[in-house]
């Protein structure tokens, strides 16, 4: 369900993800992220339009906001129109917090839907989105109407997409996003087993949600799902089951905890050593540049401890914090959260490797470059990792901030400044001769006008202002 | 068997009985327990003569891909 920036066009467009269920398809049309629906998946809509934990989930923001299109698109029984995401992400791209509050929202949704004889075909991680720092579950067509006697079909799903990967990270300290963007499935409980071992094989979780669904699997591998739901439930299985494994999962996730070691923070601190007149000079120079419109999207490249991000998100309805440093991300993710912030979202990317595309045909899921163009790009310390760091020509770096955005608040720190410096003792020497303030802005100006060029009082950083050319 | 063809849901299912506790294992118990006499009335009514030959059941030539 993409942002208002990709919604826009007269023309009906599917969405690339949304192919699996021929009832019931998400399309972009006249603007708006719309929902066709057909066969049992109106039955279903229309059982889960009566419940009251529906309209009471959405007023809450908990479920994306739905409602009926009258008349109808053409092709679909029902028309749903859906409230669009500002920024469509993926769990591969939040922190261990984030990926934690998004299970556990799952499973209070399945909660609240059991009570009122309504279920969810799946449990996937890719069924929540983000508004800011805040989950919501988007995937109204997961909704169907309960089978009394059988298990939850989600179930598998939920564990592969959110309970793995949280196990993964809590209990070996190894980060769960390569293995959900290399495996769209997520992490199946044999690959887990065999990296859960020694005394992680025995901590929460594991001998319950990973290593008995493993065992049973290799046994019953020749039982189709369906027989098995059906002798689960001539043998006397209830909708009570599910919700006793829903609140032992909450148990579990809920006290599941990820702590990077303390050397990472050490090493931090190192690294982020700006002057207090620096950061101030830097607060005022990206509250100017973006004050006196609001833009719906602003990405900050390079997000740090989120600082400048709320103050572009002063300007914006939403501001991506995007930032490579996952201990980082996640602190800024708990504080986001604890402050309620619907405006700012943290994502962890490294820049020099960003999302590529995936699944089907590789749109699946999009890819980060290109997934939603910005009205405004932060890149505050930023262009010398990138360039000095990982070998980035400054050619190529800043066509890329001209990619993603339109505006562009852009500093760029000298050779003779210490954290470049830093960098530079690490490079063969003779290998960066390029990269100095004026052949940063020339490459600058090929692409933006230059608005506003301010030095910091450090004397070896500047900041620019940019709009585009043309 | 090929890989492709097993249902990779049935382990979960029960698994997912087994996890919600003692009422959900005494379930898994049951079905396990339902599935073992089944086996034997079968295997009592083969040697009997009543059942047809193994390999003739549905599902169970499946060769083709």
């Amino acid at each position: 369900m993409a942002g208002q920036a990709l919604v826009t066009g007269p023309e009906p467009r599917p969405d690339p993800g949304s192919f699996r269920d021929p009832d019931n398809q998400v399309y972009y049309a006249g603007g708006e992220v719309r929902r066709g629906l057909r066969g049992a998946a109106v039955a279903d809509w229309r059982a889960l339009a009566a419940t009251g934990f529906f309209g009471r989930l959405v007023r809450a923001g908990t479920i994306c906001r739905t409602e009926p299109v009258d008349p109808g698109d053409p092709g679909f029984e029902v028309t749903l129109r859906h409230q669009p995401i500002p920024f469509i992400s993926y769990p591969y791209e939040w922190t261990f917090s984030m990926l934690r509050d998004a299970a556990l929202l799952h499973l209070e949704v399945l909660a609240e839907a059991l009570s009122e004889q309504i279920s969810t075909k799946d449990g996937s991680a890719y069924n929540l989105q983000w508004r800011g720092a805040t989950p919501t579950f988007i995937d109204i067509g997961s909704f169907e109407r309960l089978r009394e006697g059988e298990p939850w079909a989600g179930y598998r799903q939920f564990c592969q997409t959110l309970l793995y990967p949280l196990l993964l990270t809590a209990h070996t300290g190894v980060d769960f996003q390569p293995w959900l963007r290399a495996q769209i499935d997520g992490i199946e409980a044999g690959q887990l087993r065999r990296l859960l071992r020694g005394r992680a094989a025995w901590r929460a979780g594991v001998l319950k949600h990973v290593r008995l669904p493993d065992a049973l699997q290799r046994r019953t591998a020749g039982t189709s799902s369906r027989q098995m739901a059906g002798e689960l439930k001539s043998a006397g299985f209830s909708t009570e089951l599910i919700r006793a494994t829903i609140r032992g999962l909450q148990r579990l996730i809920g006290k599941l905890e990820w702590q990077p070691p303390a050397s990472h923070w050490e090493s931090y601190r190192q690294t982020c050593g700006y002057s207090a007149a620096d950061r101030a000079a830097k607060l005022a120079f990206v509250d100017r540049a973006l004050a006196g419109r609001e833009r719906e999207l602003v990405l900050d490249l390079g997000a740090n401890d989120g600082a400048y991000a709320q103050v572009a998100a002063r300007h914006a309805r939403q501001v991506v914090a995007v930032e490579g440093d996952h201990p980082v991300t996640d602190a800024l993710y708990r504080r986001l959260r604890a402050e309620g912030e619907r405006r700012v979202l943290p994502l962890v990317m490294d820049l020099a490797d960003p999302s590529p595309g995936g699944g089907w045909r590789s749109v699946e899921r999009a890819p980060f470059l290109g997934r939603h163009p910005a009205d405004a790009v932060l890149a505050l310390a930023l262009v010398h990792h990138l360039a000095i760091g990982r070998n980035v020509p400054l050619p190529q770096l800043v066509d890329l901030l001209a990619a993603l955005g339109r505006e562009l608040v852009v500093e760029f720190v000298e050779p003779a400044d210490p954290m470049a410096q830093r960098l530079l003792a690490s490079k063969p020497a003779g290998l960066f001769g390029d990269y100095h303030r004026e052949a940063f802005e020339r490459e600058l100006a090929r692409r933006f006008m230059i608005a506003r060029r301010e030095p910091l009082p450090s004397g070896t950083r500047i900041l620019y202002a940019a709009v585009p050319r043309g | 068997m090929d890989l492709a063809y097993l249902d990779a849901g049935s382990g979960s299912q029960l698994a997912m009985a087994v996890v919600a506790g003692f009422a959900g294992t005494m379930v898994a118990v049951r079905m396990w327990w339902r599935r073992l006499l089944g086996g034997v009335r079968r295997l009592a009514r083969r040697s009997s003569g009543a059942e047809p030959a193994a390999g003739s059941a549905p599902g169970s030539s499946d060769r083709e891909g």
